[in-house]
């Protein structure tokens, strides 16, 4: 064991692919106790690697697995893992989140972390078993769908994927781990590129935890809170995440034909109550996950993975189908051919708005769903427009126009919530490292209308619950742990009366709190104490034997915020490319009420401040001093350069 | 006067009704509550916590409804 902390295996395995030379990566204590783990850990390794010359198909680039240390604790819901990479969409780092039991399977290896970088000369499949790492020719699983590979695979352990897409090279290609699936940013593609078709790992070995009595003490009564609480413990283990498409609708922000509109007439068609009611088998879970959340329905006779809230709204009012067994079946055959339904679904929502306004002549249309199922496999096959819709919707609007509606952030496809009526989520998705995602750009829309309300038009105080939010959304992925988690840190009486006095208090305050939020965020080390309501701290102590405290939590994540970020300037990215299509910031989205854009400039600039971010987006020598991360961003000539795989002159496509 | 207006249930309450909409004759928001209330599919204090939207905008207890306004009662949503 190479670490004094528990929680932790000790070891990080990097295989070269081009040379299956493997070895062992040095991660040290200290570098542990600022990076800890998942995508902190993984942003720390790729930034001591990555030039800012790379691209995501090159020799230079890696593939970073990593896991936390509440990974095979025992803690609830941290069976998950990352995976970190420079993202074909991007171009930029991206991490990539995923659930299932992969995680806790490569610690029982052995290991916190797997670094794949290089490309193998023929199609391979990795198996590594404890200290013994083999490598198989995969010719005979190339071509296989993501379902038909796993059967092909050793039933002990835990197994990642690839499929179709991901072999062709599809923007949006993701990887699979039995039904769940790390699916945004296109790093599936990524090990298409090197000719992994499949990871396999499994172990014996036992994950050490510093206080184990104080550990099974506070996990026994965390899983009975969130039992009790009325998300995790009954709107999400019902419901699962589809239970938003509802809420969504009533607050104006479900997207709706390429996000022209905020709310879809035939919403009850599509939403989760249905789901639920017709066609849930059960609902399921990640390994050692209270919550449940996971829906599984029938396909042809067999039980698959149902559809996220995310699926269900962009492949419903995003497309305007009303069908919600299409639904089902697409949600099947985008896992089944390994691609992020997301970034498909708005590709296909921009196409048939391209063809609607006569862009391009694609034959596609808002509400013709015949020809969809075939598409999936054109695109996965790179067949016919097929092959151009695989670039994403930022390489087709370069090429056909209609960059204004073209939805994404830095290449990236937003998600189903649609930003003119929640405009601190439209910041988030603006300045998100990985692009239009709704995590890493700090779900305020929780805040703004789903699970408590505040004013969603209002600027105040966004930009600093922004920063709070992402910081500790990045510190909880970092630990292994799902975000779901965090919702019983909200009481549940908050939750479950919103027309309560306090709850209206509340609500009305919040956003002025903008300043107390703001010197929270600056100062966080003096609240470095237990909060009741958040157990991850004190479990995190318990695990790993590091000093915790929630200010610590928040500083933490702020550090893994800003390296990503750092390694995003490496790449060219500044101020210029933490945009919005400017559907989103100059079209309201109520025609009569001009407060339904995103006034993200403002936003921006008050964002930048509290990060300690100059004014063109780049942290500042002092704040990278502050978060112990001085060098990270020696860049020769630091807005100069531009990013190789997006060409020149790119900044500001969003 | 009362009107017919239409309630529909949202989220794990429609779950717990077993029912998605509900016809009731009321004048107003508080009068539509008492009597879906009164069918036994949903708790009364359960309805009023929810947050009640009159065809799409946020309703009171005391707003007046119309013939063929739709009240909606929403659940707790989260996700992600």
């Amino acid at each position: 064991m190479d670490t004094k902390y528990g929680g932790y295996m000790g070891k990080v395995m990097k295989i070269n692919l081009t040379t299956r030379e493997i070895s062992d990566y040095p991660f040290s204590d200290r570098e542990r106790e600022l990076f800890i783990g998942g995508k902190i850990m993984a942003a720390k390794i790729l930034s001591d690697n990555l030039t800012g010359k790379e691209t995501s198909f090159s020799d230079g680039n890696m593939l970073v697995i990593t896991t936390g240390p509440l990974t095979g604790t025992g803690a609830p819901s941290s069976s998950r893992f990352n995976i970190s990479s420079l993202s074909p969409q991007t171009g930029l780092i991206a991490s990539s989140n995923c659930g299932g039991s992969f995680g806790y399977f490569l610690k029982k290896a052995g290991y916190d972390a797997l670094i794949l970088q290089g490309k193998s000369e023929e199609h391979i499949r990795i198996v590594i078993k404890n200290d013994r790492v083999s490598f198989h020719n995969a010719d005979d699983l190339w071509g296989m769908r993501t379902g038909e590979t796993q059967e092909h695979l050793p039933v002990r352990g835990g197994n990642i994927v690839i499929g179709p897409a991901g072999e062709n090279l599809v923007k949006y290609a993701c990887v699979v781990s039995q039904e769940r699936v790390a699916g945004r940013a296109g790093l599936g593609a990524v090990m298409g590129w090197m000719n992994v078709k499949a990871v396999t790992v499994s172990g014996n070995k036992t994950v050490p935890v510093f206080n184990e009595a104080k550990n099974k003490q506070l996990n026994k009564k965390w899983y009975s809170n969130l039992r009790a609480h009325p998300l995790t413990g009954d709107v999400l283990p019902r419901l699962g995440t589809a239970n938003l498409v509802s809420t969504m609708q009533m607050r104006g922000i479900l997207a709706t034909k390429n996000f022209t509109f905020g709310q879809f007439e035939e919403f009850e068609k599509v939403n989760g109550e249905l789901l639920a009611e017709k066609y849930n088998i059960v609902n399921k879970g990640c390994l050692s996950c209270p919550i449940k959340c996971a829906r599984t329905v029938a396909i042809d006779g067999k039980e698959v993975k149902g559809p996220e809230l995310e699926t269900l709204g962009l492949l419903g009012g995003g497309i305007l189908n009303n069908n919600i067994e299409l639904i089902l079946r697409w949600n099947y055959e985008l896992d089944e051919l390994g691609m992020d339904t997301i970034s498909a679904a708005s590709t296909l929502a921009w196409a048939m708005e391209a063809c609607e306004k006569g862009l391009w002549d694609n034959g596609l249309g808002f509400g013709e769903t015949g020809v969809i199922s075939k598409l999936w496999e054109d695109i996965a096959y790179r067949r016919g427009i097929g092959n151009e819709l695989a670039e994403g919707t930022r390489w087709l609007s370069n090429k056909y126009g209609g960059r204004e509606f073209a939805i994404n952030s830095k290449g990236l496809e937003l998600s189903a919530y649609e930003p003119r009526r929640a405009v601190g989520q439209g910041l988030g998705y603006a300045i998100s490292n990985r692009g239009g995602c709704h995590i890493n750009g700090g779900y305020l829309v929780f805040l703004e209308g789903l699970g408590i309300s505040i004013n969603p038009q209002t600027r105040h105080g966004k930009p600093d619950l922004t920063m709070m939010m992402q910081d500790l959304m990045e510190m909880l992925s970092a630990t292994g742990q799902c975000i779901f988690t965090s919702y019983a840190m909200f009481p549940g009486p908050l939750i479950k009366n919103p027309n309560s006095f306090y709850t209206r208090g509340i609500n009305r305050i919040l956003p002025y709190m903008g300043g107390a939020v703001r010197l929270m965020n600056k100062f966080p080390l003096p609240l470095q104490f237990h909060l009741p309501v958040f157990p991850q701290t004190r479990c995190f102590e318990y695990v790993t034997g590091m000093k915790m405290g929630f200010g610590k939590y928040l500083r933490t994540g702020e550090r893994g915020y800003t390296l990503e970020r750092s390694i995003n300037n490496k790449f060219g990215i500044d101020s210029r490319d933490d945009v919005l299509p400017a559907r989103l910031t100059q079209t309201p989205q109520v025609a009569d009420d001009p407060r339904t854009t995103v006034p993200l400039d403002r936003m921006k600039a008050v964002y930048y401040r509290a990060r300690g971010w100059d004014k063109n987006g780049l942290p500042t020598t002092s704040t990278l001093k502050k978060l112990k991360l001085e060098g990270v961003n020696d860049i020769p000539e630091r807005s100069g350069l531009k990013n190789l795989e997006l060409g020149d002159d790119l900044h500001g496509q969003g | 006067m009362t009107y017919m207006v239409k309630a529909k249930l949202f989220g794990v309450m429609r779950l717990n009704a077993g029912v998605s909409t509900i016809w009731v004759d009321a004048d107003r928001v508080g009068g539509a509550i008492e009597k879906i209330a009164a069918t036994g599919k949903v708790d009364k204090k359960e309805l009023k916590n929810r947050i009640i939207l009159v065809d799409g905008k946020r309703a009171k207890m005391n707003t007046r409804l119309c013939d063929g306004n739709e009240i909606m009662f929403l659940s707790p949503a989260g996700g992600g």
